[in-house]
């Protein structure tokens, strides 16, 4: 019984982090969104650039790759700010 | 019957090193690197593939030379540690205590992303990778028998998955064979000496075979022909697995992708192909950490005692609730979207294969058995380990030297290896005074 007891509690303890975490996200994210119909849409518009912010795992494990996005290293802004005018939408996707 | 396998039939008992032996080949970095190195060597692969296995296989007579000198010891570590001297043998654990931090934080955070994209897409990732370390961590406080069972489900899972997968694939690869098989990489002539070397990193891992057999009762030889079969069986596997991906795909998708397990999958049996591609993924990473888990909490006692806890508390789960949360705060922390992870595992695997030698060297040590008189025969044998332990030497020297990342590789072997010497001057020194 104490057994089972301490398997559940750790079980718990690992999921309060991530609980905790997840909120901590949820708080801090203000980020205006778009429909993938409505993307579809913006595809053919040659002043859409889509740009793929997936690092690591994120990206790798990934099946879903949107064809003829750019990968992009998300915290290497001044790249961006480079490579696509200034009056391009760009648009970035993570999931 | 507590957490003994006493009394077990023999069928256990073969089981038991079998499932623990494949656990960490099971892994879908196993699959991706696979169908990457297939992609640029094509079926002359399958040749390199089979030497590795006999290069394990080698190693594992090794392991079989020193269990049968010492046979009452259940960990390698132990026996290395008689042999010469704790300080050494410190690092065979500790190698395992690295991989299991970079390779389970990978290895469940790749579970997540699968579950989300195979079969609910609303589902949080991360919430997969906690819930599924949160439920591995668990197990561990259950007796050995629950670690084992649980194992046997997981392996179990995954090689029926591969196998209806493979068996799928032969039946239609007549019919899915419509693209061509296109021309073997020119890169691998510039790199062919990575490549010829990379199926090494398929096999780590054979040695968790070793975990909690004392427990069973069985006759030692079946605990060398278990994981004998498990290298083989795995050989087997990944040259079937290999055969079908290569049918099903080009050679340039298959060395380029990151995913050429699941293509293969896809291109097989469509969208059923994917979901049990995906059960393949998440049940062979619980495989590998829950052998990971059950090696530290069954082989860690002696070492938790000697460097962090008393001798009244249970160190060794006290070592897994804290690689646990470490692992966890990798994972909140996003080491898996940092490019750097990849390297750590792949540095992980190497150092782990480094951490043979020091098996081999043992082995060498102790040919001079005092049963054994023979001097033909001891000269016959320390040259053939001496050739032995310089393949594996200059197959790791290789495989380092022609990384992508090399530098990196060895700086992480460096830094591990620095960081060992602490605990491993504690453990040495208390050593003595708890074997």
């Amino acid at each position: 019984m104490k057994l089972y007891k301490k398997s559940s509690i750790f079980a718990v303890v690992i999921f309060a982090i991530f609980i905790t975490l997840q909120t901590s996200i949820g708080i801090g994210a203000q980020v205006n969104t778009m429909t993938k119909e409505l993307l579809k849409d913006m595809m053919n518009d040659d002043t859409v650039s889509i740009l793929d912010v997936r690092r690591g795992r994120d990206w790798s494990s990934s099946e879903f790759k949107i064809k003829g996005a750019d990968r992009i290293d998300p915290q290497n802004f001044d790249i961006m700010k480079a490579k696509y005018p200034k009056d391009n939408t760009l648009v970035l996707y993570c999931a | 019957m507590g957490g003994h396998l006493n009394k077990q039939k023999p069928g256990m008992e073969f089981c038991l090193p079998f499932v623990f032996s494949i656990g960490v080949m099971l892994s879908v970095d196993t699959l991706a690197l696979l169908g990457n190195f297939l992609g640029k060597t094509g079926y002359f692969g399958f040749l390199l593939i089979i030497i590795s296995a006999m290069i394990y296989l080698g190693l594992l007579s090794r392991y079989n030379h020193l269990f049968n000198l010492f046979p009452r010891h259940s960990a390698d570590f132990e026996i290395v540690a008689n042999v010469m001297g704790p300080m050494p043998a410190f690092l065979l654990f500790f190698v395992k205590i690295i991989a299991v931090i970079f390779l389970s934080t990978g290895l469940l955070v790749s579970s997540g992303f699968v579950f989300n994209e195979v079969f609910l897409y609303w589902f949080p990732n991360f919430a997969v990778a906690f819930i599924l370390l949160g439920l591995l961590s668990g197990i561990q406080f259950l007796p050995f028998k629950g670690k084992f069972f649980f194992q046997i489900g997981f392996v179990a899972i995954s090689i029926c998955g591969l196998l209806f997968l493979i068996v799928a694939g032969i039946i239609q690869s007549d019919q899915i064979l419509t693209i061509q098989p296109g021309e073997i990489d020119d890169t691998f002539v510039e790199t062919k000496l990575n490549g010829i070397f990379l199926p090494l990193l398929l096999f780590v891992g054979f040695d968790l075979g070793f975990i909690g057999y004392n427990k069973s009762g069985g006759p030692e030889s079946l605990r060398y022909h278990s994981i004998f079969f498990a290298v083989f069986f795995m050989c087997i596997l990944f040259i079937l697995w290999g055969f079908v991906s290569l049918e099903t795909m080009t050679l340039q998708k298959l060395a380029s992708t990151s995913i050429p397990h699941m293509i293969a999958a896809r291109n097989i049996l469509g969208d059923m192909g994917r979901v049990i591609m995906g059960i393949i993924v998440i049940s062979g990473s619980l495989a590998v950490v829950n052998a990971l888990f059950s090696f530290i909490s069954e082989q860690g006692r002696h070492i938790s005692k000697a460097i962090l806890f008393p001798k009244k508390i249970n160190g060794s789960k006290i070592l897994i609730l804290l690689i646990a949360l470490t692992i966890a705060g990798l994972m909140a922390g996003g080491l898996a979207g940092y490019e750097k992870l990849e390297t750590f595992i792949r540095a992980s695997l190497i150092f782990w294969m480094i951490s043979y030698t020091l098996v081999s060297l043992s082995s060498m040590r102790c040919l001079k058995s005092p049963g054994n008189k023979n001097h033909v025969d001891i000269l016959f044998k320390k040259v053939k380990s001496i050739i032995f332990l310089l393949i594996l030497v200059i197959s790791i020297l290789i495989l380092i030297g022609t990384d992508d990342k090399s530098i990196h590789i060895a700086r992480f072997i460096g830094l591990s290896f620095l960081l060992s010497l602490i605990p491993g001057v504690m453990f040495a020194l208390k050593y003595n005074n708890i074997k």
